[in-house]
């Protein structure tokens, strides 16, 4: 008995709820595709840090004094934002060659295959097609699939894509962090060069995210944020991952919930 | 007259029907950009549509950090409660809040929900930081704040959007993040007691006293707090409890949550609904019993 011919058959990553809930919605699923990019993360750019800020000595101790600063490493976050970008692109290529309207239930998965000089970022979805409509130019791409997928709808959303942003803060310790950081100053002083630090790779991250919305909102915000230590240098890595959503429909409040208790072991 | 916009599910907020959520999708692809407000959230989409039937809408992911020197020795030589590392801790969360409340004023938002709080103690220095999303009142196209209670200053509330809404329908607000905390240092035993009781299975009392000791502050000045936001209470305290890392003879105890006032004049109780899933898993036959 010989084994039948192939046909086109679909592949996806949706749950059976999710796979449900899209055939419900006229979203029907094409295949599942993905994006890859492995890079070298140049060995310069953690040095490669400027400064935005300084910070005046505070110790008054002539033989000691060394100024510190405040910087960013914009070498490094382009590395991995560009990584994102190229492979969300080569996913998005693959869903417009099987015709997709748009792709669900991405997920990202980001690691240093080799050393901290390397990158890897890895996205993969379900490519679906709206039923009844013609693709447009370029897939829309959204973390969410099925019923949460619905939620935004109801909520008056439309996905737009995923979304990846990050800022590096780089802290070069002088003697003003030096000195308000090592107990000399006393109790109670704020220590200026390590708060700023934090803020700037937060806001820097956020306000990275904001560029690249378009005016679109950013929703489903997973902030991650790293602080290490390198040749007396503290660096704060904040990265912020989401998806844009534009809003379609002017939002209604919607009804209120019932409350209930699950007896359910 | 433009007709005002109803929802998906109808007049009547019945459940949607994904048919027509996919009809709304298909037909946004092509659809004008309506708003052109940008907005961040780390909110789940089922705790967006808990708060928008409240009348809120995320504003704005929001943060504040707050660091503060301590003394160098404190934690060496002081006996009894480490008062200095206590200061900083406020200080520091202070800070966080002031920054915090400044973004929330930025945005325009009534306050911060979802508040996640970072305490970083390090020998010389006290880190706060505190994350949550900026929520804002939704309004109709008169300018009516669908959402009815007036804050004068922002509030910070550590509870998800989920115990938000559950708290106003009762008729509670949020105010404000409190905290308590106490740095208090076991004292040591004599080398001859400590060998005296190697051999022993003994309470350490010296830890245990110390532990109630600390604990007696950090709730005490909780206490202050919270009347000092204008609480009545306060929900979902969490507790850390635990020996500094770099002074294993220190114990550290820091308990915060969210003050809570009754706005209305008596508790509602929510009508609640029992629900019995008839999902369970199945129990299989084990084909190994039969050894």
């Amino acid at each position: 008995m010989s084994t039948p011919a192939p046909t086109h058959a679909f592949d996806s990553g949706l749950t059976t709820p999710d796979f449900a809930a899209c055939l419900a919605m006229g979203l029907r699923p094409l295949g599942l595709v993905q994006g890859f990019y492995c890079g070298q993360v140049s060995s310069w750019s953690s040095y490669s840090g400027y400064p935005v800020r300084q910070y005046p000595c505070a110790c008054y101790e002539q033989e000691y004094h060394q100024t510190g600063w405040l910087g960013r490493v914009d070498d490094l976050d382009r590395a991995w934002t560009a990584a994102h970008a190229t492979a969300l692109e080569r996913m998005l290529a693959e869903a417009s060659q099987l015709g997709a309207s748009g792709v669900v239930g991405v997920t990202t998965e980001m690691n240093h295959p080799t050393n901290e000089n390397s990158c890897e970022v890895h996205l993969y979805g379900t490519a679906v097609v709206l039923d009844g409509v013609a693709p447009g130019r370029r897939p829309w791409s959204t973390q969410l699939a099925g019923q949460k997928l619905a939620k935004l709808v109801e909520i008056g959303f439309v996905p737009s894509s995923v979304a990846y942003a990050r800022c590096t803060a780089m802290m070069a310790e002088g003697c003003n962090m030096e000195y308000y950081a090592s107990g000399r100053s006393g109790t109670g002083n704020v220590v200026r060069p390590l708060q700023e630090a934090h803020e700037l790779a937060r806001s820097g991250a956020i306000d990275a995210a904001r560029g690249l919305s378009q005016g679109a909102s950013l929703y489903g915000v997973t902030m991650e944020v790293h602080e290490s230590e390198r040749y007396r240098s503290t660096y704060v890595t904040c990265s912020l991952r989401g998806s844009l959503v534009r809003r379609a429909r002017r939002t209604v409040p919607t009804a209120a919930p019932t409350a209930t208790v699950n007896l359910g072991s | 007259m433009s007709t005002p916009p109803t929802p998906l599910g109808g007049v009547q907020n019945e459940e949607a029907d994904l048919r027509d959520l996919g009809r709304a999708l298909a037909e946004a692809e092509q659809a004008p950009v309506l708003d052109a407000r940008v907005t961040t959230s780390d909110l789940s989409l089922d705790e967006i549509l808990l708060l928008h039937s409240v009348g809120l809408e995320p504003a704005e992911v929001v943060f504040g950090v707050g660091c503060v020197s301590i003394l160098t020795g404190v934690w060496t030589w002081a006996v009894g409660a480490v008062d200095d590392a206590r200061v900083a801790f406020h200080a520091a969360l202070n800070l966080a809040k002031e920054n915090i409340r400044s973004q929330v004023h930025r945005t325009g938002a009534l306050g911060v929900v979802g508040v996640e709080v970072e305490v970083d103690m390090r020998p010389h220095a006290c880190t706060v930081v505190i994350t949550g999303t900026a929520v804002r009142a939704m309004s109709d196209e008169a300018s009516h704040s669908h959402f009815r209670v007036k804050y004068h200053n922002a509030f910070l509330c550590d509870l998800s959007a989920r115990d938000f809404v559950v708290l106003g329908n009762a008729g509670w607000y949020p105010l404000d993040l409190v905290a308590g905390a106490s740095f208090v240092h076991a004292p040591r035993r004599s080398l001859g007691t400590a060998v005296g009781q190697a051999t022993q299975n003994i309470e350490l009392t010296n830890f245990t006293e110390t532990l109630y000791a600390a604990r007696e502050q950090a709730m005490g000045e909780l206490q202050s707090r919270i009347s000092q936001a204008g609480g009545t209470g306060l929900l979902d305290a969490k507790i850390v409890d635990r020996p500094m890392r770099f002074a294993s003879h220190v114990v550290e105890f820091v308990v915060y949550g969210t003050a809570v006032r009754m706005l209305t004049a008596e508790h509602t109780h929510p009508q609640v609904s029992m629900v019995v899933p008839l999902d369970d898993a199945v129990r299989t036959f084990e084909a190994t019993s039969l050894d």
